[in-house]
């Protein structure tokens, strides 16, 4: 299993360091422009706590890409260069493959979240002695679903596709595609707009789990690599 | 429970067909392979023989029949299989962008039977670099690491998929080197599909010969060998041939020569062809494999 | 010496003449073992239940013995019975050629012939294969 987890972290290190990168510009940028105007001063507390804020919160956002990344890579990129051919003929099963991919994207993820919470929800107040901002925590739990539903439409695209391509494209594609859905069926059914954007966290974390299953289903189900 | 017999065959072809949407590739395969036997499996391009290994690897799913390793179905205990079989795919599909050591450390990590010290000997003979990319193996390498890699666990049952074709005579004689190697002495059941027909000649104890999915003939290479003739008659002028032997594998008249290759030869055939038919005269001549082979595969006789 | 995986002669028979010549031209003296079975069987790279089908006719034909766990051994009448051997393979080897020539049209006095006059060549040819480096 280790050795599972280790190819698979190998495979997604890529993405990783690409994340992490993207992740650091937008803290950079968010350091440089603070310092720039608050030239020649150095910014105060509660200026470098707006820039963890605003910063975080595009960082946040930022995770709803990684994790479609994480889901769309993570079965097709074996299948891209053959090596689920040489995978499939080896003793581990398809649920141990299984596990070990979503362990690697569930840690990467999880690090990512842990970053942006700490930029955001843990740091700021803490800098300003004030009390945490509580219209952000809804934003953030908002995030986190569409997170649940890029992650699993990824992953069962790339669990039935043979290229990363595609998958990580409907996986970026698919919070668009259900807040349509969403609009369509309020207008459909006359429901006030307010009300049909309430369900949105709801419908997103479904249809990510749902997604996932059927993608992990589908996977062992089978028989070509 | 699961059934696990312990004398059952390591391979057992029940029935088993598959169909492309190009046509069949394996047309209801009936086919038994006995422990510690090696069966050469030969047949041109598109026979399906590598089909045939895929469905026994339990990366395809044949679309009737079943597929039995050691006795167990593949369609259910492919996990349980796995770890008990080697295998040399035709096309070799290794992490790329791993090290050749570090495909070692990996796969190494699934065998509990691993044995590192014939590893080793294997790296030694094959001169396998460790550090060295998988990518950036040539194809005789590349060849020889997947073979470590199928072999180092010492299976019970090892398949080779066309492992030879396109290697230099070097590479080819190491790579026989160390199958045998790996072999000997430890019963290995091996399954062997090959175009080199002198590889299968020195490792086989029966050949199976397959065109267009279906078995042609199945048997001891020996016992075929000596049952498989060519006989040359030379036809009285201006006269056919009566009586053709039901065995026919092939036949072709040119002038007053008629050259048949017949199967289940014996002495009172000869005979017979000499009374039942015009002719002068009637030899008969030993063949090769290979030319058996071609005899058979061009032959047209149905199965 | 070597096997012709490209005949028609059985890969076993192929390497019990070649033990057998071995053991008549004192290779592997009475008493003397054998190589083993992994190791014949990877230098002549031929699949070791072929070579195990060899011994056993050896054995069969009294040329060589096993000993349980050890290996195979030169029978102590090995060498003799492989000369006499050699002498009934060249038999079954000139009725086949002379066979083949009577086949071919040619008459029994020609076929005398041809056979003395190949004779001196190829005694000359094994003499110096004798004296020669063996490749």
């Amino acid at each position: 299993m280790t050795r599972l987890l280790w190819k698979d972290y190998r495979l997604n290190r890529p993405l990783v360091i690409l994340c992490v990168a993207t992740c650091g510009l937008v803290y950079l940028v968010g350091v440089g422009t603070q310092i720039a105007s608050a030239w020649p001063q150095l910014p105060s507390s509660s200026d470098w706590a707006g820039m963890l804020v605003s910063s975080g919160t595009v960082a946040m956002y930022l995770t709803i890409c990684f994790s479609g990344l994480f889901g769309g890579h993570a079965i097709a990129c074996e299948r891209g260069d053959r090596s689920a051919n040489f995978l499939a003929c080896l003793p581990p099963t398809k649920l141990q493959i299984l596990a070990s991919k979503l362990t690697v994207s569930a840690v990467a993820m999880a690090s990512f979240w842990s970053c942006v919470l700490l930029t955001v929800y843990v740091i700021p107040p803490a800098l300003v002695s004030q009390p945490s901002h509580v219209g952000e925590l809804a934003t953030g739990s908002g995030v986190v679903s569409i997170c649940v539903l890029t992650f699993g439409v990824g992953w069962m695209a790339s669990a039935v596709l043979d290229k990363t391509t595609l998958p990580i494209l409907v996986a970026l594609l698919s919070p668009v595609a259900v807040s349509i859905a969403l609009i369509l069926v309020g207008s459909v059914l006359r429901i006030p707009q307010a009300r049909v954007s309430e369900w949105s966290n709801l419908v997103s974390v479904t249809t990510g789990l749902s997604a996932f299953i059927a993608g992990s289903w589908y996977y062992c189900r089978r028989v070509e690599p | 429970m699961i059934p696990v017999v312990a004398e059952s065959p390591a391979v057992e072809l029940l029935g088993v067909t598959k169909k492309f949407r190009g046509g069949l590739a394996v047309d209801n395969l009936n086919l038994t392979v006995p422990r510690g036997s090696t069966l050469g499996l030969i047949g041109p391009n598109g026979a399906g023989k590598s089909t045939t290994i895929r469905m026994l690897m339990g990366t395809l799913a044949p679309s009737l029949g079943q597929v039995r390793v050691f006795g167990l179905n593949v369609a259910n205990h492919a996990a349980r299989i796995r770890p008990r079989v080697g295998y040399v795919p035709e096309r070799h599909d290794v992490y790329p962008w791993m090290t050749v050591s570090e495909v070692i450390a990996f796969t190494s990590a699934f065998y509990p039977h691993w044995d590192v010290g014939f590893c080793r000997e294997l790296m030694d003979l094959f001169a396998l670099d460790g550090r060295k990319a998988v990518k950036h193996l040539s194809k005789g390498m590349l060849v020889k690491l997947s073979l470590l890699l199928a072999v180092s666990h010492h299976p019970e049952l090892l398949i080779l998929d066309e492992p030879t074709s396109g290697l230099d005579p070097i590479v080819h004689d190491d790579f026989l080197e160390a199958v045998l190697r790996s072999v000997c002495g430890r019963g290995t059941t091996v399954l062997h599909s090959s175009h080199n027909l002198e590889d299968i000649r020195r490792l086989a104890d029966s050949v199976c010969i397959l065109r267009a999915g279906r078995i042609l003939v199945h048997g001891g290479v020996d016992q075929l060998l000596a049952s498989v003739k060519r006989i040359r008659a030379v036809l009285i002028d201006g006269h056919l041939p009566r009586w053709v032997p039901d065995g026919t594998v092939s036949q072709k008249i040119q002038r007053r020569e008629w050259l048949l290759t017949v199967d289940r030869f014996d002495k009172s055939l000869a005979d017979r062809i000499r009374r039942e038919n015009p002719v002068e005269s009637v030899d008969v001549f030993d063949l090769s494999l290979g030319e058996v082979f071609k005899d058979y595969v061009l032959g047209g006789a149905e199965p | 010496m070597r096997i012709e995986p490209d005949s028609h002669v059985p890969v076993y028979l192929q390497i019990v003449e070649l033990l057998r010549s071995s053991i008549a031209a004192g290779v592997y003296r009475a008493g003397e073992g054998l190589p083993s079975l992994r190791v014949l069987s990877t230098d002549l790279r031929v699949n070791p239940n072929t070579v195990q089908r060899a011994f056993d006719e050896l054995c069969r034909q009294g040329l060589i013995e096993s000993r349980r766990g050890v290996g195979m051994f030169v029978a102590k009448r090995g060498t003799h019975s492989a000369t006499a051997r050699a002498e009934e393979t060249a038999q079954a080897a000139f009725a086949q050629a002379a066979a083949a020539a009577l086949a071919a049209g040619l008459d029994v006095d020609r076929v005398r012939e041809l056979f003395e006059s190949a004779l001196p060549s190829a005694s000359k040819k094994s003499r110096t294969k004798k004296t020669g480096v063996p490749s």
